[in-house]
C-alpha cells in the first residue's frame, strides 16, 4: 500500500509541467483588435471578388455555359455600354425612386399607426388579427389590383413598396411597443411624468432597437418587391431591364440588372445599420 | 426593551395605513398578497420594513406609490409642502434607463417637476457627486457596474427631494462590503436631510443599523407582525453599533420572530 502511495507521488518520468502565461492577443491587444479588424474587412471584400475570379476562370476554361453564364469582364463591358447610352442610370434612378418613396410613406405610416396601436391593449386586441391576416398575403399578389385602380403609372408601384414596408415595420412596432417593460413606465409613473413624457422618453426609446430591425428588414423588402413589379408592370426600372434583356435575349445585360439590383439593396441595408448606430448609441 | 416612543398622534403621522389589503387575480390564480395591513409611518421617521421575501413588502411599498390600487382599505398621506413632489421611488430592479446617460437619468424625472433643464443639471450634477458618481456623468449605465446603477436609482430618487423616498431593497444587489459603504453614505444623507423614509429590506442588520423603527411583516399573506423601536441614538455610528449588546439582542429577537414565520409557512 504504502509503496503505491509513493509511487503515485513520486513524478514520473513522462511527467511534464503546464505553464499558463498572457497570449499573443493580451501581449498586444491593440495591435490584435487592429489585425482581427484588417482580416475581417478583406474577407468582407475578398470573398466576393474570389467568387468573381473563380467564375471567370471557369468561363474562359469554358466549363461554364458562357451564353447563360457570361463571364464578369462581358458583363462589366455591357455595364461600360449601357451607362454609356443613358439607360443603366435612367433604369438605377426610376427604381431607387420608386423604393425610395415607398419606403418613406410606407414606414412612416406604420411608425405613427404602430406606436398608437402598441401602447393601448384595446387597440391592439381589436386589430391585430386583422393585420396579422393582411400581413400575410404576398404584398406581389395585390398588384393586379392596384394596377387596376391606380392604372399604370408610379402611384401604384410606390404604393405596392409602401404597402409591404407598412406591414413589416407595423408588426415590428406594434410588438417592440408593447413589449415596453413595465419596470421603466414605472418610473415614470412614480415621478409624474405626463403621458406624452412617458412616450417620448421611455416607451420610444425602448422600443427603438426592435422598430430599426423591422425597418432594415423592410428595406430588404422593398427591393424585391419592386423588382417584381418593375418586370410586369413598368418601362422604367433595373426590374424592367432584367425582364427586357430576356425577352431580347441578352444575358449580359439580365445580369447587370441583378447585380445592380442587390448592390442596392446592400447599400440600403448598410445606410439603415448606420442609422441604427447612430439613433441607438447606447446599444454599442 | 426601546423607549416605547408615544403613541404617534395625529400630526406626527405622515403616511397612515388603514386596514389595506391586496388580491392579485390573474386567469387561473388568485394571490392574497396583504391581508388588512395597519401602519403609521410617522414624519420624519426612517421606516424600515422586514420580511421574507414574497410576504408583500414591494407590494404594499408599489400602493403607496400609487402604482398599484389597494384592493381593500385606505390610506392617507400628507403632503406638506406643494414644491416638493410627495414621493419618489427606489426601485428593487435599479429600473435605470439604459438609454439615457447616468447624467440625463437623474434629469428627467427633475424635468417632469418643473425644474429648468439648467437647473435639473445642477441638482442632477450635485447628486451624482454625493454618491461618489462624480466623472460618470456622460457614460451610459450599462458600461458601469451594478453597484453604480443602483447608486444611480438613488441619486435619481434623492434629488427630487421627496417628502416621502420609498426604498425596494435598494442595496440587496450589492456584494458585503459596497452594501456596508451604502449604507453608512444612506445614514449619512438621511441624517442631514430628514425626509420621511420606507425601506424595505430582508436584511436584520440593515433595518437595525438605519431604521428608527422596524415593521416586522409575516408570510403571505403579508400582515404587520410587530413594529420594533430601535433605541440607538443618532447620529449612528456603525461600528459601534454593530458591537454594542443592544444590536445582537434585537437581531435575535427578530431573527427568532422571523425564524416563526418562515415555518408556519
Ligand atoms: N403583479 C402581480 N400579479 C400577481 N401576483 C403578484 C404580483 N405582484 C406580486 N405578486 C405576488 O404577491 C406576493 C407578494 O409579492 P411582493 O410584494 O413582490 O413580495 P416581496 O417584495 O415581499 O418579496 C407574491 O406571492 C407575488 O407572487
Ligand atoms: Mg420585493
Amino acid at each position: 500500500m504504502t509503496a503505491d502511495l509513493s509511487q503515485t507521488r513520486a513524478p514520473s518520468a513522462a511527467a511534464t509541467s503546464k505553464v499558463i502565461v498572457p497570449s499573443a492577443r493580451e501581449r498586444d491587444p491593440r495591435g490584435y483588435a487592429r489585425r482581427r479588424r484588417l482580416l475581417e474587412r478583406g474577407l468582407a471584400v475578398g470573398v466576393p471578388i474570389a467568387l468573381i475570379a473563380l467564375w471567370q476562370g471557369l468561363a474562359s476554361a469554358g466549363v461554364a455555359e458562357s451564353q447563360y453564364f457570361p463571364p464578369p469582364l462581358e458583363i462589366a463591358s455591357s455595364w461600360g455600354e449601357l451607362v454609356s447610352q443613358g439607360v443603366y442610370f435612367e433604369s438605377v434612378l426610376a427604381s431607387v425612386q420608386r423604393i425610395a418613396l415607398g419606403y418613406l410613406f410606407g414606414t412612416l405610416a406604420a411608425l405613427v399607426i404602430g406606436f398608437a396601436i402598441g401602447s393601448s391593449k384595446l387597440a391592439r386586441s381589436a386589430l391585430e388579427p386583422t393585420i396579422a391576416a393582411l400581413y400575410t398575403v404576398p404584398k406581389l399578389a395585390v398588384l393586379p389590383l392596384l394596377l387596376l385602380v391606380f392604372g399604370l403609372g408610379e402611384t401604384s408601384k410606390i404604393l405596392l413598396v409602401a404597402l409591404t414596408c407598412f406591414f413589416v415595420v407595423l408588426i415590428n412596432t406594434i410588438d417592440s411597443v408593447a413589449g415596453v417593460s413595465t419596470k421603466y413606465t414605472d418610473v415614470g409613473r412614480s415621478c409624474k411624468a405626463s403621458r406624452w413624457a412617458v412616450l417620448w422618453h421611455i416607451t420610444l426609446p425602448a422600443a427603438l432597437p426592435q422598430t430599426l430591425t423591422g425597418m432594415r428588414i423592410a428595406s430588404g423588402m422593398a427591393v424585391i418587391v419592386i423588382v417584381g413589379a418593375e418586370f410586369v408592370a413598368a418601362d422604367t426600372g433595373l426590374g424592367f431591364l432584367v425582364w427586357n434583356s430576356w425577352n431580347l435575349g441578352v444575358p449580359e445585360y439580365m445580369f447587370v440588372g441583378i447585380v445592380s439590383i442587390s448592390l442596392i439593396g446592400v447599400i440600403a441595408t448598410a445606410l439603415l445599420r448606420l442609422v441604427e448606430r447612430l439613433l441607438t448609441p447606447w446599444n454599442r | 426593551m426601546a423607549e416605547g416612543g408615544p403613541v404617534a398622534n395625529d400630526d406626527q403621522v405622515k403616511v397612515s395605513v388603514q386596514a389595506v389589503g391586496k388580491v392579485f387575480t390573474s386567469k387561473a390564480r388568485r394571490v392574497e398578497a396583504l391581508a388588512a395591513i395597519d401602519l403609521d409611518v410617522r414624519d420624519g421617521e426612517f421606516l424600515c420594513l422586514l420580511g421574507p421575501s414574497g410576504c408583500g413588502k414591494t407590494t404594499l411599498l408599489r400602493i403607496m406609490a400609487e402604482l398599484e390600487s389597494p384592493s381593500s382599505g385606505r390610506i392617507e398621506m400628507r403632503h406638506d409642502d406643494p414644491d416638493r413632489p410627495l414621493s419618489s421611488v427606489v426601485f428593487q430592479d435599479y429600473s435605470v434607463f439604459p438609454w439615457k446617460t447616468i447624467m440625463d437619468n437623474v434629469v428627467f424625472p427633475l424635468l417632469q417637476n418643473g425644474y429648468r433643464r439648467r437647473e435639473a443639471r445642477e441638482v442632477a450634477r450635485h447628486w451624482l457627486g454625493q454618491l461618489d458618481l462624480a466623472g460618470f456623468e456622460k457614460s451610459f449605465p450599462d458600461t458601469v457596474s451594478g453597484g453604480m446603477k443602483q447608486r444611480v436609482a438613488i441619486a435619481r430618487a434623492l434629488a427630487l427631494r421627496p417628502e416621502l423616498l420609498l426604498m425596494d431593497e435598494p442595496l440587496a444587489a450589492l456584494d458585503a462590503q459596497l452594501r456596508l459603504l451604502l449604507q453608512e453614505k444612506l445614514l449619512d444623507l438621511w441624517q442631514h436631510n430628514q425626509n420621511t423614509v420606507v425601506f424595505v429590506t430582508h436584511s436584520i442588520d440593515e433595518a437595525l443599523l438605519l431604521g428608527d423603527r422596524i415593521a416586522v411583516m409575516s408570510a403571505r399573506p403579508g400582515r404587520i407582525d410587530t413594529v420594533i423601536d430601535v433605541p440607538f441614538a443618532r447620529p449612528r455610528d456603525p461600528d459601534e453599533i454593530r458591537a454594542s449588546p443592544d444590536f445582537a439582542a434585537l437581531r435575535d429577537d427578530i431573527w427568532h420572530r422571523l425564524r416563526r414565520e418562515l415555518q408556519v409557512s
